[in-house]
């Protein structure tokens, strides 16, 4: 069908040939490196320190309980993306070809999924 | 109740020693760690300045001031995470294949939820409670949250669609690229491809 044909056909062919995941159109990739590198480090900060506050006011089974939350477990998303979305962007920006552009198809779709889930997600969790 | 920072300087000792001497709140010294609550009054004396910092945190005020952190952090924060992500890199709009996984995720959630009340005795949001609400509301409100997720795709899609029509057919910007040449070399489907992203106007960014 033309139809299954038209929703496979980003995921078909050559997997993001102008390196769109690991550019911007106004920020040099070191730019780019930079600030997700600062929002993955910002993000994986945060839920550590949440978990060594809890454990510091003897809370530690709340931090368990935070991985039933569709917010926090958004939010360790959205820090792995960033770290991974970073590294790619620095081998792209070291070398002119991100580690994404030599991993097998299956983890280059997965990380477009990735991507999806994670703008999606967020303002999911803001909506709530 | 709010922190308080303040700069005083030397040549008003007195007034910096009454304000150390009056506390806010009962303990004026650490208290034991299960409280939940720091009291501190800081001192450097030097010849310009003294600056007097006291962080007085009740364990109501400082549960408030740690849990606006968190908040901020993890219900405003990452949009404007996600918001950077949709506005600065050159990707391009979401395919909608990537409908599937969105929607198995939020089903995978729900049935976690579940799990945990069976598990652990709470559910996490209050409107999946089949105790207090019929079977009806509870779907009804699954409903709606799969709708809304659907919407939201298909705004940050569209979005999407627009800041790549404004930015790369309209103002031209094709992007900073690396400096180093690519490792590999590009192979025929991929030439026109790379044309086609990089020089040429796309025509349809929505058909992708």
């Amino acid at each position: 069908m033309a139809a299954a044909r038209r929703l496979i056909a980003p995921y078909s062919g050559p997997f993001d040939t102008t390196h769109r995941f690991v550019t911007s159109w106004f920020l040099p990739p070191a730019a780019l490196f930079a600030i997700r590198t600062t929002i993955a480090l910002y993000a994986f900060t945060t839920f550590f320190t949440i978990f060594g506050w809890n454990g510091a006011h003897r809370m530690s089974d709340a931090s368990g309980k935070t991985f039933s939350y569709f917010t926090h477990l958004t939010n360790w998303g959205i820090a792995f993306y960033f770290a991974f979305s970073a590294m790619h962007t620095l081998s792209y920006w070291l070398t002119g070809s991100p580690f994404l552009a030599r991993w097998p198809r299956a983890l280059q779709i997965a990380h477009s999924m990735f991507y999806s889930t994670v703008v999606v997600y967020a303002f999911v969790v803001t909506s709530k | 109740m709010p922190k308080s920072v303040l700069c005083i300087p030397a040549h008003r000792p007195l007034l910096l020693l009454l304000l150390l001497c009056i506390p806010h709140h009962t303990t004026t010294t650490l208290p034991p760690p299960d409280k939940g609550s720091v009291n501190a009054c800081l001192l450097q004396p030097t010849d310009a300045i003294v600056v007097v910092y006291w962080a007085i945190l009740a364990p109501s005020g400082f549960r408030s001031t740690f849990s606006l952190w968190t908040n901020v952090s993890h219900h405003a924060l990452n949009s404007v995470f996600a918001l950077f992500e949709i506005v600065c890199p050159r990707t391009a709009p979401l395919p909608w294949l990537d409908l599937i996984p969105i929607v198995i995720c939020l089903a995978l959630y729900l049935a976690l939820a579940y799990v945990t009340h069976a598990t652990q005795g709470f559910y996490t949001y209050g409107f999946l409670d089949l105790q207090e609400h019929s079977s009806g509301i509870v779907a009804a409100y699954i409903i709606g949250i799969l709708v809304a997720g659907i919407i939201i795709f298909l705004i940050v899609r569209y979005v999407i669609v627009l800041r790549v029509w404004v930015i790369e057919t309209k103002l031209g910007k094709m992007g900073k690229f690396s400096s180093h040449a690519p490792r590999r070399t590009l192979h025929e489907g991929e030439a026109d491809a790379e044309l086609a992203e990089k020089g040429v106007r796309v025509d349809d960014v929505a058909t992708k």
